[in-house]
């Protein structure tokens, strides 16, 4: 499989995207079924998980079915919850800390 | 859609079961429909006093009376003759004074009139007729005669509404048993048992603010000086004092609801946090929860640290609607007992509320503060979606009521062109019929004039109005899954895409919301109105003395309606401009706030 190409300005939304689904899953996700939920296209959603994984903010697991499932890094989860932290900050009239 | 109404009606008592935020609107059609067909039937049936022609003899030394208790609009006519016998008088007196002409105390009547021999006559009045005694007193040495008929006709009073709405009350509180019956609630249960005290001490409450203006009445009708030319008026005044004074009291009202071992600050933060997640909208404003129950209501939440934990305590009020209807009933003085009960079912809600909704979520465990990093996001992002949906939903409801204000002062303008247009007309044309062709100029130019407003309005404003629906409608979804702990399906945006895409919106809304802050400087917009008023009734007696030929007059009326039009266009633009001015202070904060997130974002993100 060819490495993906490396973003250099990632879209915030998506993301997000991609860490609120997994932030939701008790268990690692498949690739497939994560891309398919975080409603974007396959280059697109390779490019991100690539970035996010170099960021550690996700990690890719092995599974005897052969099939690549990813999860949430205890890194990611604290940035999801950081940015919705802010947002909650902003929300209610207050500056993001 | 019969069909539809009686499931309607007969599912009334499951809809009052869950009532203190929602009503069954069928049930209030047809109190209004009870109202405005029984008051006139019942008035006419049971206040109205009719006499036949007859004669009636008065011995030396007594009197015959007659009592017209209308307490709203009616007729009354009297005719007279064939009087023999002793010269009589004919007073008239209100309640007060009629006592004290039985116990012969000196007295004030508002008419008198001595009847001879021979003398024949009649008398009619009609309007707004409060509490009358009719007296024929014979002074005189010997008995007097006279043939007397009366038809004194009711019209509305406000005996049998009162009577209407008592009964409606009484049976919506029979409907709400019922309801609670059929919800087979566990009687045993504290928190269903602390319903009873609750819905009793609301129950007492209302009784004793409704008869708090008759209280008034009679106490201001007793401490006027015998010699005080105030009669009925004193008794009428007194008593719609009595209403705006009670109305005034049940919005102050403040009751305990119950004791809790939980500091102040935290409960109430608790308490807000339910109620969110429950879908109510709640403002914090400083140490007291707002709680928006419907469209009209609201309930304020404080505690009250003591020795041995902390009084939870609540207050009626109401939303900015809730307020404009008040004051507008309130305004128009005959509207006020309306007012009154209107006060009074919010109060009675507001402890249905209180009860039956705040009080569970007070005996929870508290909220865990220090949780596990998910619980925490979960948290926070529940809370986000809460507070996107309350200013969404503000915004919606800001669109709305501009909306139909705008409607409403193009019907009023629409209304003001018709008379203005219709009265030149009348006394422009010199044709036979010309009241006619004023009339339906009148009545032409001020329907198209509407029509053609409101068409525009509507195509302005409904887009506007979808749309803010749409993003309420989004976020309330949204956050039902969220406390549910549901996940969005594939495609469908996250909750934190949702609440970060609201952002873009805010300004939208809060603009929105600002351009219906009549209430936010009550002060503006009580004395716009106001001096609209005035204006209003200045041009229009201006107008119809300037045509009745009394041109001086009519001069000064008008010139008074300019000066009033010309102080409520300057205080609007101050207004506008104070609006204005804290809108786009309020923008810029957003705008900084939402700057510093992005960038804030992005650091975190990228690393940057």
């Amino acid at each position: 499989m060819a490495t993906p190409q490396l973003l250099d300005r990632p879209d915030l939304y998506i993301v997000a995207r991609i860490l609120e689904r997994l932030w939701r899953e008790e268990q690692p996700m498949l690739k497939t079924r994560l891309q398919t939920a975080s409603n974007v296209n396959y280059d697109v959603f390779r490019r991100y998980t690539a970035w996010m994984a170099d960021h550690g903010l996700i990690a890719v697991e092995d599974s005897n079915d052969g099939h690549e499932r990813l999860r949430l890094t205890p890194k990611g989860e604290e940035a999801y919850k950081k940015l919705v932290q802010w947002i909650n900050e902003v929300i209610h009239n207050k500056m993001p800390s | 859609m019969e069909g539809r109404t009686l499931t309607r009606l007969k599912g009334a008592s499951d809809l009052l079961n869950g009532w203190p935020e929602r009503t069954n609107r069928v049930l209030i059609a047809i109190v209004v429909v009870a109202l405005l067909l029984g008051v006139p039937a019942l008035s006419m049936t049971f206040v109205s006093v009719h006499l036949d022609r007859q004669t009636i003899t008065i011995e030396p030394g007594s009197y015959y009376s007659i009592h017209f208790g209308f307490y709203g609009f009616g007729k009354i006519e009297i005719t007279h003759s064939g009087i023999s016998g002793s010269d009589f008088y004919m007073v008239e007196l209100d309640r007060v004074n009629f006592y004290r002409f039985v116990a012969g105390k000196p007295y004030q009547d508002t008419s008198y009139g001595i009847m001879g021999f021979g003398n024949s006559g009649s008398s009619s009045e009609a309007g707004f007729i409060w509490d009358k005694y009719l007296v024929l007193v014979n002074d005189g040495p010997s008995t007097a005669s006279a043939e007397l008929e009366v038809d004194g006709r009711a019209y509305m009073s406000m005996l049998p509404a009162a009577a209407i709405l008592v009964t409606a009350s009484a049976a919506g509180y029979w409907l709400g048993r019922q309801g609670d019956k059929k919800a087979r609630l566990d009687m045993t249960d504290p928190l269903v048992m602390a319903r009873i005290p609750g819905r009793k001490k609301a129950l007492k409450t209302i009784t004793v603010l409704s008869l708090l203006p008759v209280g008034i009445m009679l106490g201001i009708a007793t401490a006027t000086p015998t010699d005080f030319p105030l009669s009925s008026a004193g008794e009428v005044s007194g008593f719609f004092l009595g209403l705006f004074v009670t109305v005034i009291i049940s919005f102050q009202l403040r009751f305990r609801l119950t004791k809790v071992r939980a500091a102040p600050t935290q409960l109430l933060a608790d308490l807000a946090y339910r109620l969110r997640v429950s879908g109510y909208r709640v403002t914090k404003d400083g140490s007291r929860l707002n709680v928006q129950i419907s469209s009209t209501s609201a309930i304020h939440i404080t505690a009250k640290q003591v020795s041995d934990g902390t009084w939870v305590r609540y207050k009626t009020s109401a939303t900015p609607s809730g307020f404009s209807i008040m004051i507008i009933l309130s305004f128009t003085g005959l509207g006020l007992p309306l007012a009154l009960a209107l006060s009074l079912f919010m109060l009675y809600r507001t402890s249905a509320f209180a009860s039956m909704r705040v009080l569970p979520r007070l005996s929870q465990l508290p909220v865990p503060q220090e949780q596990e990093i998910k619980a925490d996001t979960r948290m926070m992002i529940v809370e986000s979606l809460s507070e996107g949906r309350r200013l969404s939903s503000e915004a919606y409801e800001s669109a709305r009521s501009n909306y139909h204000d705008s409607v409403i002062i193009m019907t009023v303008i629409g209304m003001v062109l018709s008379v203005i247009l219709g009265t030149l007309t009348f006394s422009q044309i010199d044709a036979e019929d010309r009241g006619r062709i004023a009339l339906a100029v009148g009545i032409l130019s001020g329907v198209t004039f509407s029509a053609i407003c409101w068409f525009l309005l509507a195509a302005r404003s409904k887009p506007q109005i979808s749309e803010f629906k749409a993003w309420t409608t989004k976020l309330d979804a949204a956050l039902t899954r969220e406390v549910a702990g549901q996940n969005p399906s594939d495609g469908d945006p996250s909750s934190f895409e949702l609440i970060a895409n609201s952002f873009k919106e805010m300004p939208k809304w809060l603009k929105t919301r600002r351009r219906a802050g009549g209430f936010r400087q009550p002060f503006f917009w009580l004395l716009i109105f106001f001096l609209s008023y005035g204006a209003f009734e200045a041009g229009l007696m201006g107008l119809s003395w300037w045509v009745a030929g009394q041109r001086s007059i009519g001069t000064v009326a008008i010139i008074i309606c300019i000066v009033l039009v010309l102080c409520a266009v300057f205080s609007n633009r101050i207004w506008k401009r104070r609006l204005d001015q804290e809108l786009e202070k309020t923008l810029s904060g957003w705008n900084e706030r939402y700057e510093a997130l992005r960038s804030e974002m992005e650091r975190l993100l990228v690393g940057e």
